[in-house]
């Protein structure tokens, strides 16, 4: 059950940019877990409880309405891009470009930031993210492949913004 | 953006993440691969995807805070304890209603029927060990009475003949013939 709590928690702390409100999320999801256990298929467990994660963070999302400024700090250019670059300089560059990820992943409308966190950061396989999601297998690559592209383009439009 | 930049954003869009995933074929990659190296554009972008992709793979597993667990067990026993006073609550908040008493009587009336049976089987079908007690108790008793007896008529003889029963015979002897 710990790494079940761990995978949720991980999960709606990427979808939500937020640790408070992901612990409260998490914490009704187990909650829920609880008063379905009944009715609780053990080998769709996971399934079930990112499905429940997803729409709790859907909600806490429409709640707040604020999203990760992506202009808000430093400057981002090509240059930044953590390939490029030696040491201390390679190092914030990194930094740099997590940050901006994070935010341009921020941007990203539903399903395809969950579609992103669950394939890219947690690692699960297009079948399992069908099953999570409820969307037929090829949908989930259609929105996958958007997604990268849609990350793609805001952070070009960074650099660009950054640059001028 | 003409028809040809275009059609090249999207011969570029269908084949970046391919590439970076690698899912295109080796011949297709390497193709892939020329192209970028002489195109300054692609090369910009196709960085940029292997970045992005990168980052996302290297985005950590944020840990779990310990209290989440600590809430939400909390919580179980709450519910659990509820529940269970609940269904307390519920079970004689029915009991109480009027349509339920002549059950409620009725068990009550098995019940001591049941229970009077089974003392009445009880005694009437002593096991060994009763048996022995009570005749043991018995032995004991009829002892006690031989005992008795014995003791009674020692007592009757030497105190009751001599200092009651011969005095008043005494007594009323001196009175007749008086």
């Amino acid at each position: 059950m710990a790494e079940y709590q761990q995978r949720v928690f991980s999960f709606t702390a990427h979808m939500l940019g937020d640790k408070a409100a992901a612990a409260d999320v998490t914490q009704d999801v187990f909650i829920k877990l609880w008063e379905h256990r009944e009715r609780m298929d053990q080998d769709r467990m996971i399934g079930w409880l990112l499905r429940v994660a997803r729409n709790a963070c859907i909600d806490a999302m429409r709640k707040r309405k604020v999203r990760r400024a992506i202009s808000d700090s430093e400057d981002f250019s090509l240059d930044s891009l953590p390939s490029t670059g030696n040491g201390p300089d390679k190092e914030a560059a990194a930094s740099l470009f997590r940050e901006r990820l994070a935010a341009a992943l921020d941007t990203l409308g539903e399903p395809h930031k969950s579609i992103v966190i669950l394939r890219e950061v947690q690692e699960y396989k297009y079948e399992e993210i069908s099953e999570i999601l409820s969307l037929p297998l090829n949908t989930v690559k259609v929105y996958l492949h958007r997604a990268r592209k849609a990350l793609r383009q805001e952070l070009t439009e960074v650099m660009r913004h950054d640059y001028a | 953006m003409t028809m040809l930049d275009k059609q090249k954003q999207k011969w570029l869009d269908d084949r970046m993440e391919a590439f970076v995933d690698g899912s295109l074929s080796a011949e297709d990659a390497d193709h892939f691969d020329e192209i970028a190296l002489m195109d300054e554009e692609i090369k910009r972008q196709l960085d940029l995807a292997q970045a992005i992709s990168a980052g996302l793979n290297e985005m950590d597993d944020i840990e779990c805070p310990e209290f989440i667990s600590k809430h939400v067990m909390a919580h179980v026993r709450n519910d659990v304890k509820q529940s269970f006073f609940e269904r307390f609550r519920l079970f004689f908040g029915a009991l109480s209603v009027s349509r339920f008493k002549p059950v409620l009587a009725m068990a009550l009336l098995i019940i001591v029927v049941v229970s009077s049976t089974r003392i009445v089987q009880n005694t009437s079908a002593p096991t060994a060990e009763v048996t022995q007690a009570l005749d043991e108790v018995k032995w004991t008793l009829a002892f006690l009475s031989d005992v008795g007896n014995t003791t009674a008529n020692a007592v009757k003889e030497s105190v009751i003949e001599n200092q009651m029963v011969l005095p008043v015979s005494r007594s009323m002897s001196t009175i007749m013939e008086n």
